[in-house]
């Protein structure tokens, strides 16, 4: 009688979403790579958390769940801070450091622009965190490294 | 531009989190501005409004500002003085500071 050939990986379990009850629990009480997380809920329509990450206090992250993301933001400036006539350079340098920055991309909410992150909703609470200290820290260097284009 | 995908859920997740920067926002500024008026520093407003112990008054901060060599030049051009005529220029920035503060709070002025 054959028998099944023995399976040479475990087949991965049904990953279940993150929800942002869970991560409220969870982010109290953590700590990642010697931070931790202050998180406040914000009232509103669709949940969102604002997490303060320790050592990046003042680069609150903004973070929301839908069904295909965990969305993570963190505000720079906004358009009416940019010197005159420097609008197009900073575009440029934007674009450019865009894609080698870690885990985060630069974009514009309205006339704020933004650095955020995005995972997988079946991310673990670890790879949450990851994406937070790293955003955080992400979102100081940009606004040192804007500095010169700002008023 | 070529229609792109459905991301509508996507679009009511970002706005969801500008109200909650907006919101979050208007609520620092509100603390600061009721911390100011009240002689109170931020994080002692939100101990009075959460009705735990704070400090009664802060110690009131003094207002200075530190004049620096290009600063006298550029208040004596203000004033129409001799950047060297450092008494002259510090009688106008006293007058000036004192006028605004009357304008700013006309009760308090004196």
């Amino acid at each position: 009688m054959l028998q099944p050939e023995p399976l040479l990986y475990e087949p991965r379990k049904k990953e279940l979403n993150v929800d942002t009850q869970s991560l409220i629990l969870a982010l109290g009480e953590a700590s990642h790579a010697g931070r931790t997380f202050n998180v406040m809920p914000v009232a509103g329509e669709e949940p969102v958390l604002q997490i303060v990450v320790s050592g990046a206090e003042e680069t609150p992250v903004y973070l929301t769940i839908t069904d295909t993301q965990i969305l993570c933001l963190v505000y720079l400036f906004e358009e009416r801070e940019i010197r005159s006539g420097q609008l197009a350079d900073l575009h440029e340098n934007m674009l450019r450091l865009s894609v080698p920055m870690p885990l985060s991309s630069l974009g514009k909410v309205d006339q704020h622009y933004v650095v955020y992150g995005a995972l997988t909703p079946t991310s673990s609470e670890a790879e949450v965190m990851q994406e937070l200290v790293t955003l955080a820290d992400n979102a100081i260097d940009l606004l040192q490294t804007f500095e010169d284009f700002l008023d | 531009m070529k229609k792109q995908s459905d991301w509508s859920r996507e679009y009511k997740a970002v706005r969801a989190v500008q109200m909650a920067f907006d919101l979050s926002s208007d609520i620092q500024r509100a603390f600061r501005v009721a911390a100011v008026m009240q002689d109170l520093t931020p994080s002692d407003m939100v101990r009075k409004v959460l009705g735990l112990s704070y400090r009664k008054k802060r110690i009131r901060p003094r207002l200075t500002v530190t004049l620096h060599e290009e600063d006298f030049v550029a208040l004596a051009a203000r004033y129409d003085l001799s950047p060297e005529d450092r008494a002259a220029i510090r009688e106008r920035v006293s007058e000036e500071l004192g006028g605004f503060a009357r304008t700013f709070l006309p009760d308090h002025g004196d």
